[in-house]
């Protein structure tokens, strides 16, 4: 495909064609391209699951917990996330009030989220 | 995406533009490689349209050979720091014919007297067959400075560089 406004002159010097690019270089360019396309499983996930727009309240709501009252929660989400979370629902002034309830729900879902949206990463500690 | 296919199609062409960029073969494959790579990234954000994938994937043969000579300048490379680089001598441009090999070389001898920015966009124009809109999105000028620099580019040619007629 020429483009068709060439004049003889411009016709001439598009006839030298480039060197061709070396066979190795083309190879590792292909390898490089098809192990972007096969991509991890983690990041075939993430990218499939959420837009990247989704990621802003999720990092709002993340950080609205800790703003609120949360640096035990905190402490604990970075050594043991779920488990942070999971013991703070199970505790007994987990179960003191409807209103305290449905916060640490929140704690659960927000962090279950983020690593569900993050798989085998550790972007939900490093955003918290 | 046919990655296979655009590489075959485009991969010599733009390995010819990042040799403008590139003091040798090895650096001028790189750069491809990280062209290509990104252009890999913005088509997983957004889907690139065929009828554009050329002139996008020059614009990253450009933004991957620049970030390469701001690097060569700060680790204080010596021919770097002139703005471009002298490409390796021997290593030809242009696929060698015995035929025509005296003028292939009168062509490159031609070319390099070029300023790097009439070269760039002759190249793109003649060898990567981009408009004057795509090749002034790709460099970021507009398309009058881009057939601006392509009339003073061929004007300079002819005069130094008469291609025997095709037979």
């Amino acid at each position: 495909m020429m483009t068709p406004d060439f004049d003889p002159y411009e016709r001439r010097l598009a006839s030298f064609k480039p060197t061709k690019l070396p066979p190795h270089a083309k190879a590792q360019i292909l390898s490089e391209l098809a192990r972007l396309d096969a991509g991890s499983p983690a990041q075939r996930t993430h990218v499939r699951i959420l837009p990247a727009w989704a990621y802003v309240p999720l990092a709002l709501a993340a950080s609205l917990l800790i703003t609120l009252e949360l640096p035990s929660f905190l402490t604990g989400l970075v050594n043991d996330p779920m488990g942070a979370a999971l013991a703070a629902q199970d505790s007994p002034a987990a179960s003191g009030s409807q209103g305290y309830d449905l916060n640490d729900q929140f704690k659960v879902n927000t962090v279950a989220v983020l690593r569900f949206a993050w798989p085998g990463t550790n972007r939900s500690e490093r955003l918290l | 995406m046919d990655w296979a296919g655009i590489v075959e199609q485009l991969g010599d062409r733009l390995l010819l533009y990042a040799r403008r960029w590139a003091p040798d073969e090895a650096t001028a494959t790189d750069i491809l490689q990280e062209a290509f790579l990104r252009v890999w990234h913005a088509n997983e954000k957004q889907p690139i349209p065929e009828a554009d994938m050329s002139a996008r994937c020059y614009a990253a043969v450009r933004r991957a050979a620049l970030d390469h000579l701001r690097s060569a300048r700060r680790r204080g490379d010596r021919e770097a720091k002139g703005g471009e680089w002298l490409y390796e001598a021997g290593s030809p441009s242009f696929q060698t014919d015995l035929e025509r090999d005296e003028e292939r070389a009168a062509l490159e001898r031609a070319m390099s007297t070029l300023p790097i920015e009439q070269h760039e966009v002759l190249t793109l124009k003649i060898w990567g067959e981009l408009t004057f809109a795509e090749i002034a999105a790709t460099i970021e000028e507009s398309p009058n400075t881009v057939a601006s620099r392509y009339r003073l580019a061929i004007a300079a040619l002819r005069k130094v560089f008469a291609p025997e007629e095709a037979p």
